[in-house]
């Protein structure tokens, strides 16, 4: 089986790799030397880049029926290694529960960098889809 | 001499047509466009004046935001807006909504646009993406 048969038979969020955990960062400052210790977390531009390089693979979630638009809520928690721990979807917008795992599959598989909150960092992710 | 006389070859008739052999790219592009603007919890300023004096003004002010509240569910919306220099709002804008209720969205950014914060220590603009919920 080539791989391009493989591609099109598996589901959309398999045309994307799985993101390799990388060490998590340590928060600096010692807050027994008074030290103000603070984690700082991920930037908007390091989320922004983390999912705009899997967002486009969700076009190809079988578009429901019916539907011209449909505007989603998910909350993804990035854990300290940069990998999606959990991706909840707050709001379906109208859309079919499958759908919305669709799309929530290949966002589990994006490749945030490490970070220095080890409980993780939620990010609210409105996603606007239109056909 | 007698030739022979075979039966006419049948006319040939028409092949049916072939089905029409659109070519297929085998891995078309998908149809659509997608995408969005991800709301973290923490806000950003950049420029001359702190953190904790535009969290002041906007704590001050909460309860203005949040009477904008008109839809039917909490939400959450990114705010952009550049301080000046003058400690006044300039091209407040919606970066990104979960609350998607376009009445309430304007009320909340006229509502910003109205704010004063301090003078800035330093340069002439501050540009600020600041998270909102809305219960």
């Amino acid at each position: 089986m080539t791989l391009l048969a493989l591609l099109l038979g598996a589901a959309p969020a398999d045309r994307l790799p799985v993101p390799r955990p990388e060490p998590c960062i340590p928060i600096t400052g010692d807050p027994e030397e008074g030290e103000y210790v603070a984690a700082s977390g991920l930037s908007y531009a390091q989320v922004r880049a983390a999912l705009n390089g899997v967002i486009q693979t969700a076009l190809y979630c079988t578009r429901p029926e019916g539907l011209d638009a449909v505007h989603l809520t998910y909350e993804l928690t990035v854990g300290c290694d940069g990998v999606v721990s959990a991706v909840v979807l707050t709001d379906a917008g109208g859309a079919p529960q499958a759908y919305g795992a669709c799309v929530g599959a290949v966002l589990e598989r994006a490749d945030f960098p490490a970070h220095d909150m080890p409980d993780g960092m939620l990010v609210t992710y409105p996603v606007n889809v239109s056909w | 001499m007698l030739l022979a006389c075979s039966t006419p070859a049948p006319a040939p008739t028409a092949a049916p047509p072939e089905p029409a052999q659109t070519p297929v790219a085998a891995d078309a592009p998908p149809v659509g466009s997608i995408g969005g603007e991800p709301i973290l919890e923490r806000p950003v300023v950049i420029g001359g004046i702190p953190n904790e004096a535009v969290e002041a003004v906007i704590d001050q002010h909460q309860a203005t935001l949040l009477a904008c509240q008109a839809a039917p569910r909490a939400g959450k919306l990114l705010l952009h807006f550049v301080i000046a220099k003058d400690g006044q709002v300039r091209d407040a804008d919606l970066r990104s909504t979960t609350l998607r209720h376009p009445a309430t969205e304007a009320c909340v950014l006229e509502a910003l646009a109205a704010l004063q914060f301090p003078a800035l220590s330093r340069g002439d603009r501050a540009v600020v993406t600041w998270p909102l919920a809305m219960p």
